[in-house]
């Protein structure tokens, strides 16, 4: 798995490449606390790069959600793929998570 | 004429949690091999990926075991048998997980189950002597 961050104006984007599973999600969870350990309030992640999601992955995603509304901040996500998004459909997490097709989408929403 | 039945693509594992590369690899082969659609190839790997999973997590606990993974294609069916020597473990009871809207109060696990069960046809579970057999069925489309 890997991350790439990069901040367009005062939102953190973060793009995952590869699999989020039980082996990956230790890794992705580490490099998120990083991330809140700033206390960052506006994150967009963006799953282009996810062709794979398991439960440890959507796990993953709950724990940062859960751990940035304690402190005020807001997540969005982007980019999923039909077999991804459906994954959060069953989980129902489709209503909770704000889910944008495109990253700039968005990052836009977070101005709108 | 009768329908003649392959033999199983099969996998065996040692019970890390690295291994799931392997499994994800070996599910995308069969895949390719049968020409699966994506939304078919996602369902298995990600029941294959759950059973094995929640084997290493709950069934073996981090001690070394054997786990193996058939896939076929059965007339009208893909069927995968996950075969493991972990303390009995079954799998085909459907968990009902906190799916609340309000996800402050959503447990951050739990779901390997049930997403199982959601994405696959039929699960079934037997212990035979030391092993648990788990048994998962897609419907052909």
């Amino acid at each position: 798995m890997e991350f790439e961050r990069k901040t367009e104006s005062d939102v953190d984007v973060i793009l995952l490449k590869g699999d989020m599973d039980s082996h990956t999600s230790p890794k992705a969870r580490d490099f998120f606390a990083g991330i809140l350990k700033e206390g960052k309030k506006k994150i967009v992640v963006d799953l282009d790069g996810v062709k794979y999601i398991s439960s440890a992955g959507l796990a993953t995603l709950i724990e940062v959600f859960q751990k940035m509304h304690r402190y005020g901040g807001s997540l969005k996500l982007c980019g999923m793929n039909e077999t991804t998004k459906g994954i959060f459909e069953i989980a129902k997490l489709d209503s909770i998570f704000a889910i944008y097709e495109t990253k700039d989408k968005a990052v836009a929403a977070f101005s709108s | 004429m009768k329908k003649r039945r392959l033999s199983p693509d099969k996998l065996i594992l040692s019970g890390k949690i690295r291994e799931l590369d392997s499994l994800h690899k070996f599910v995308h082969k069969f895949g390719v091999k049968n020409t699966l659609d994506s939304k078919t190839l996602f369902d298995i790997e990600l029941a294959a990926d759950e059973a094995v999973t929640n084997i290493i997590r709950h069934g073996l606990k981090g001690k070394k075991g054997r786990i193996t993974i058939e896939i076929a294609k059965n007339p009208g069916k893909y069927t995968v048998k996950v075969t493991d020597n972990a303390p009995h473990f079954d799998q085909s009871i459907p968990t009902h997980p906190n799916l609340s809207s309000d996800i402050t109060e959503r447990a951050v696990g739990g779901l390997g189950i049930y997403l199982i069960h959601q994405v696959m046809d039929s699960v079934s579970y037997s212990r035979s002597g030391d092993k648990n057999i788990l048994v998962f069925e897609k419907k052909l489309k």
